[in-house]
């Protein structure tokens, strides 16, 4: 394995971005009291820890599970899944509608039903992908059959 | 024998060069449009926010938004591409190295934080026991800071990789080659906009299926971040007490009833409400001028003026107006909007409504100008 480059860049911007992070981290903790540093710190280690430990492991175990599908099929597939599974991610707090607790009443807060809306937008993602299938399919066919 | 997918080719220093730029420029935009919203919200002396043109934060509040809601895919897809790095052996090669990978928890944790922060916050939902304010613009500094690090560590091998030539050449194999993989994360990064913007964006409205607000629905069609029972509003229909004070550093102190108010000469100005959560719409409000008022009583034109709300709770029961927002001619005491009197949601008797401004400063249900 080739080792790391390291540019004069690297040296120059190492100090500027030193002292942005310090600066953020001083506002933060100037403003402990609306910033509660355990709490941001449990969530800024949890969201990290979740995507490596969780989420990544998560995407690699469904890629290897789309790799028994027949090689025509695996692209459609994988863009479908990697559009509805970004959809789906995205609407996680609206799905829970813990939201709309906060101020019962306030019918303008999460007027959707979101359950359906993104079983709704899914299956149209999940349509495209099926027409992307059969194109393949049939272009493979007439292909196998013209003469060459 | 090795991973197959550590393997394959989406886990490609192209692959990860190219969404490591396309995901420095949203975030470079997120960053900036949010500095923005901070300045409009706490005034900078030397970044004074105008009060023209109108629509102009209800754009740069609506990019920032939308903005990190596409960097959702681009982040996830840029993590694919250089997860095998994680768990590449030796972990530290150097001086250089360790600091590299040490910025990089600020990074990548700063980054899933803010969009993690961003959307439930959109979404009103808090989990956590910080303000999402203030915990999200520090965290913007920090990783702001640690991108820095990142591009310069980065540069060589990412102007390398762009330069790959070989790089292009079309696969033949299953999976997605290097051009798909990106088609993808794009296309992710479209449909999550396409199924948002419209709450900002009303002829889109209808599209807006997975966004937590929708133009039209809300009492008079228009969404309410607070209700009147939600920050502790005495309902002032019933009070025949209610009355509009001007006071502070004026000349001639002003106290209007309800009705005084209503029989007064009336402007008229089309002005959108700008939410810092990135929806907005557009109405046409009715009510006295502001400017009219102050210098009726004989406040100076050159400074601003706090706005106090009949509202008991909450962060935004009032409101620094600076000198040009507050002497605009165009800023509203608004009595009404689309033709009817306010809802008592929307700021009933009196709300506040100024050109370029955040949705959190209009200030609802006002009962006092204090001027500065």
């Amino acid at each position: 394995m080739q080792a790391p480059r390291y540019g004069r860049l690297f040296w120059v911007l190492l100090p500027v971005g030193g002292l942005l992070m310090a600066w953020g981290l001083v506002g933060l903790l100037r403003q402990s009291s609306s910033t509660v540093p355990a709490s941001w710190l449990r969530w800024l280690l949890g969201g990290l820890l979740a995507h490596d430990l969780l989420l990544a492991p998560a995407v690699f175990a469904v890629g290897l599970a789309v790799r028994r599908l027949p090689a025509a099929l695996q692209p459609p597939a994988r863009t479908a899944l990697i559009v509805s599974g970004t959809l789906a991610l995205m609407t996680v707090p609206l799905l829970l509608g813990y939201g709309r607790a906060t101020q019962p009443g306030n019918v303008s807060l999460l007027p959707g039903n979101y359950p359906a809306n993104l079983a709704l937008v899914i299956a149209t993602v999940w349509a495209a992908a099926g027409a992307w299938s059969l194109l393949t399919l049939a272009r493979r066919r007439n292909g196998r059959h013209r003469p060459g | 024998m090795s991973h197959p997918s550590f393997s394959s080719r989406v886990h490609h220093e192209r692959i990860s060069a190219i969404l490591g730029i396309a995901l420095g420029v949203a975030f470079g935009v997120c960053f900036a449009t949010g500095l923005l919203s901070h300045a409009a919200q706490t005034p900078i002396p030397w970044f004074p926010w105008p009060s023209r043109p109108a629509w102009l934060y209800r754009v740069t509040q609506g990019v920032h938004v939308f903005s990190g809601l596409a960097s959702i895919p681009l982040l996830l897809g840029k993590l694919w591409a250089v997860y095998p790095h994680l768990w590449r052996r030796p972990p530290l090669r150097g001086v250089a190295h360790a600091v590299e990978r040490a910025a990089l928890v600020p990074l990548v944790g700063g980054s899933v934080f803010l969009l993690i922060t961003g959307i439930t916050n959109i979404d009103l939902w808090y989990p956590y026991q910080f303000f999402f304010t203030t915990a999200h613009y520090w965290t913007a500094w920090i990783t702001a800071g640690a991108l820095v690090v990142h591009v310069g560590a980065a540069a060589t091998v990412t102007a390398g990789a762009l330069r790959d030539r070989e790089a292009t050449a079309p696969s033949t194999a299953a999976g997605l080659d290097r051009r798909r993989f990106l088609l993808a994360i794009a296309a992710a990064g479209g449909a999550v906009v396409l199924t948002t913007v419209g709450s900002a964006v009303t002829p889109l409205g209808r599209l807006a299926v997975l966004a937590p607000r929708r133009p039209g629905v809300g009492p008079q069609g228009l969404p309410v971040n607070h209700q009147a029972s939600d920050v502790g509003v005495p309902d002032a229909r019933v009070d025949p007490d209610y009355r509009l004070r001007v006071r502070g550093r004026v000349a001639r102190p002003v106290e209007l009833s309800l009705q005084e108010l209503r029989d007064r000469p009336a402007h008229e100005a089309e002005l959108p409400i700008a939410c810092v959560e990135g929806w907005s719409y557009s109405a046409r409000w009715r009510g006295i001028s502001l400017r009219d008022l102050l210098d009726e009583a004989g406040a100076d034109p050159r400074r601003g003026v706090a706005v106090h709300s009949l509202q008991t709770r909450g962060p935004y029961a009032g409101a620094r107006i600076d000198a040009a927002h507050a002497h605009d001619p165009d800023t509203l005491l608004a009595l009404e909007v689309n033709g009817e009197p306010l809802h008592l949601d929307h700021g009933f008797p009196l709300r506040l409504i100024a050109p370029n401004s955040p949705g959190v400063m209009q200030t609802k249900w006002v009962t006092e100008v204090e001027a500065l």
